[in-house]
């Protein structure tokens, strides 16, 4: 299983990963950049240096096919389509927030955009995932599953379970494991003897495909089959994106367990410019256009984000609201 | 036309309530860019540079070295024009 | 065990065993509702559950109703979880009550809280049925009896019969409640027989229902601890002490009025339940009846509940870690005797 490179994408899709790719980035880094100055207080997860990969799976699946994230997913969302004021306003927990602010940056659900689901712990997605999936076939719907998580959360036992009983029952789920090599502050060589992620779905007799996660044309057409696969009954697919994360577990991480030459040399093969160059060098998007899209979505990132400060906290009774389906018997 | 920006202690880990001002980077009454490093902070013994919000002139607030102040206290502003406003 | 009743929408009431009727509520569930579905650890048939209280399910409904799944205790929990969010009414099995700690991320984290954390947007109606193999001779790890774990987490309803009635209508009711039901059964009462009421049965969540009436002191208690405390009642009878015996069938919701209220007639009050007593249930109860009532109570509440103790395997051994209707009675006396 080597890692395999992409062919090529028409126009039209190549536009959509282009402009879900700076969505992406634009986000991640305006969100660090206030929260770096003070500008306002938030937690996040930063997603910089993955956008490739949300942009892959959110133009390969429908509206209606299921995503779910972890809490380092706000480029995963938007790439998906939740609004930006949704997204924004969870994070620093505003009532415009896709909960009114109840959730926060690691519970964003919009099922408007099949967003049924973001966990923080680790891992704890991918059973739920199986369930929406089973839910899917009973209900009988073509729509697949995507499941976003890392390398970290293939240790656990809910990943374990949770890719069996999807192998079992051939459910259509599609396991988007993000290696970007660190499992929160652990290099992956130190949390499993294997060397590649992919080499676990053999376990499971699911079929799998290690990909370059920093090219979004490779991580589209690896999901879109993995769709179609799913659809038409032939079960899950596990797919290992290979990638890299630039600003550590946290924002804030100082990042001392990374070697700086690892870094830089990531840095140095960031998807964005990297893309860019592909999409010119193939005169496929001319640079103009290319660059009037990366202004356009710092613009909407920036209005969205302006449009969160503007609104209100939530409203204090949002605490007794949807606790449960109604208060009687319940403890104050 | 002039604006002031607040710059106020920034919320740098998940756990992190409060930081420790330890010094400035930039006299008072000095030019600076949005991002540009102006102070520096520690929580848990790391040491950060906080960047500009904004582009402007720096007036330094009352804050004071080794002292704690907590996440979202003001330390600062930035005092903006309409053509250099960050 | 039964086989699966052949009229099952008949108007008289019938005496059943107390796990012919969690099959019979499976099965009528089942019936009236397409999205409803099983899922767990040798549901099916011909194994038809451990206990065979999914006997004969599978062939009258279907394999694609009735789900065998690995032993995933965290699959089985997350897959419910998600079938759920998508408007299917699904009814977990986790076997034993023990093996919960296993799914507890899934039902702590996302069943209890999914309604909240997306601000409605993906209510969760999932349904987990487990039992207590408590009294069994089964050990540390095979006997417990949790549901104060599951009280402590918001979001979560937690529902635990004592009677065959209460179980098949409490059943009903918890599959097609719109919130996270914990179903927590106990297989030391799996044999007992009463009578259960005809037509479509539901027993509502949170109301309390008393078992038997009495002027001198409230016991209230709720699954197996309820037949203890029927027990130490008719002793207690014999000595002139009349006990009102309050089952609360639903801990959370919980049916305080009804606790307040019968307390506040006999003014003392005994707690008992098979869970540890120290940091259970009944600590809760204890403290709201105490400071609601402080002024009206004859003798401090009383709670009787297991040791803190694991639960030893040997016979002997085990039936000292947990109430009997001796240290019930006894604590009920306690109560009579006191004086400041």
């Amino acid at each position: 299983m080597t890692i395999s490179n992409s062919t090529a994408v028409g126009a039209d899709v190549a536009r959509e990963l282009w402009t879900r790719m700076t969505l992406a980035q634009a986000i991640d880094e305006r969100l660090r950049r206030g929260i770096a100055s003070g500008e306002f207080a938030g937690v996040i997860w930063p997603s910089r240096g993955q956008e490739a990969i949300a942009a892959g799976v959110g133009t390969a699946l429908r509206r209606d096919d299921r995503l779910v994230t972890t809490y380092r997913g706000l480029h995963d969302l938007v790439a998906k389509g939740v609004p930006l004021t949704e997204v924004i306003g969870e994070v620093l927990g505003r009532s415009v927030g896709a909960s009114r602010g109840k959730g926060g940056t690691m519970h964003i659900t919009c099922p408007d955009q099949g967003v049924m689901l973001c966990t923080g712990i680790v891992g704890a997605g991918i059973p739920v995932a199986v369930g929406l999936a089973l839910a899917a076939r009973q209900q009988d719907r073509d729509r697949v599953v995507a499941v976003s998580f890392g390398d970290g959360a293939t240790n656990t036992g809910s990943f374990h379970e949770g890719m069996n009983l999807a192998s079992t029952w051939q459910l259509p789920v599609i396991f988007v494991c993000q290696n970007n090599l660190y499992a929160e502050m652990t290099p992956i060589a130190e949390t499993m003897r294997i060397t590649q992620v992919v080499d676990r779905a053999l376990a499971y007799a699911m079929p799998a495909q290690r990909i370059d996660g920093n090219d979004p044309e490779a991580v589209h057409e690896a999901v879109s089959a993995a769709a179609e696969r799913g659809r038409s009954g032939g079960g899950p697919t596990l797919l290992e994106c290979v990638t890299y994360r630039f600003k550590g577990h946290y924002f804030g991480d100082p990042m001392r367990y990374m070697p700086a030459d690892e870094l830089a040399a990531a840095e140095a093969a960031d998807p964005i410019p990297r893309y860019r160059q592909k999409l010119i060098d193939a005169g496929l998007v001319p640079d103009g256009e290319l660059d009037a899209i990366n202004r356009q979505s710092i613009d909407q990132v920036e209005q969205a984000l302006q449009e969160v400060l503007a609104a209100p906290e939530p409203d204090l009774d949002e605490i007794d609201r949807d606790v449960f389906s109604d208060m009687k018997g319940i403890p104050a | 036309m002039t604006g002031q920006v607040p710059v106020r202690m920034p919320k740098l880990s998940m756990a992190a309530i409060d930081g420790t001002f330890v010094s400035w980077l930039v006299d008072d009454g000095a030019p600076v860019t949005a991002e540009q490093p102006i102070y520096v902070v520690a929580t848990d013994k790391v040491e950060t540079e906080v960047p500009s919000p904004a582009t402007g002139v720096l007036r330094h607030g009352a804050a004071q070295s080794e002292t704690a102040y907590p996440v979202g206290a003001e330390l600062a502003t930035i005092e903006t024009s309409a053509e250099s406003e960050g | 065990m039964t086989t699966l009743s052949e009229d099952s929408t008949t108007t008289q009431p019938r005496t059943l065993r107390y796990a012919a009727a969690l099959n019979e509520a499976l099965d009528e569930a089942l019936a009236a509702d397409p999205r409803v579905f099983l899922l767990g650890e040798d549901l099916a048939d011909p194994a038809g559950g451990v206990n065979g209280v999914t006997t004969g399910l599978s062939t009258k409904h279907g394999k694609q109703r009735v789900l065998d799944t690995p032993i995933s205790e965290a699959a089985i929990a997350g897959a419910a979880i998600g079938a759920a969010i998508e408007g299917q009414i699904p009814v977990a099995e986790i076997m034993i009550m023990d093996f919960i700690s296993i799914a507890m991320d899934m039902i702590v984290n996302l069943a209890a809280k999914a309604r909240f954390m997306s601000g409605n947007r993906t209510p969760c109606p999932v349904t987990i049925r487990t039992a207590s193999f408590g009294g069994l001779g089964s050990g540390a790890t095979h006997s417990q009896t949790l549901e104060s774990w599951f009280m402590h987490v918001p979001g979560i309803k937690v529902v635990m019969p004592s009677t065959p009635a209460d179980a098949k209508g409490l059943l009903k009711s918890a599959i097609f409640d719109p919130d996270p039901c914990l179903f927590v059964e106990t297989v030391a009462l799996f044999g007992t027989a009463g009578e259960v009421p005809g037509g479509d049965h539901f027993v509502e969540l949170g109301v309390a229902d008393v078992k038997r009436s009495g002027s001198d002191v409230t016991i209230v208690s709720y699954g197996r601890g309820v037949l203890d405390s029927l027990a130490a009642a008719e002793v207690l009878a014999g000595e002139g002490i009349d006990v009102e015996v309050l089952d609360l069938r639903t801990l959370v919701p919980l049916d305080l009025p009804a606790v307040l209220r019968s307390v506040g007639r006999t003014g003392r009050a005994v707690v008992a339940h098979y869970a540890v007593e120290f940091a259970g249930p009944g600590a809760e109860l204890a403290a709201r009846i105490s400071a609601d009532l402080f002024g009206q109570l004859k003798a401090p509440v009383a709670r009787v509940g297991g040791r803190y103790r694991p639960i030893p395997a040997a016979r002997n051994l085990e039936q000292a870690f947990y109430p009997t209707p001796d240290r019930i009675a006894e604590a009920v006396r306690a109560t009579i005797r006191f004086r400041r």
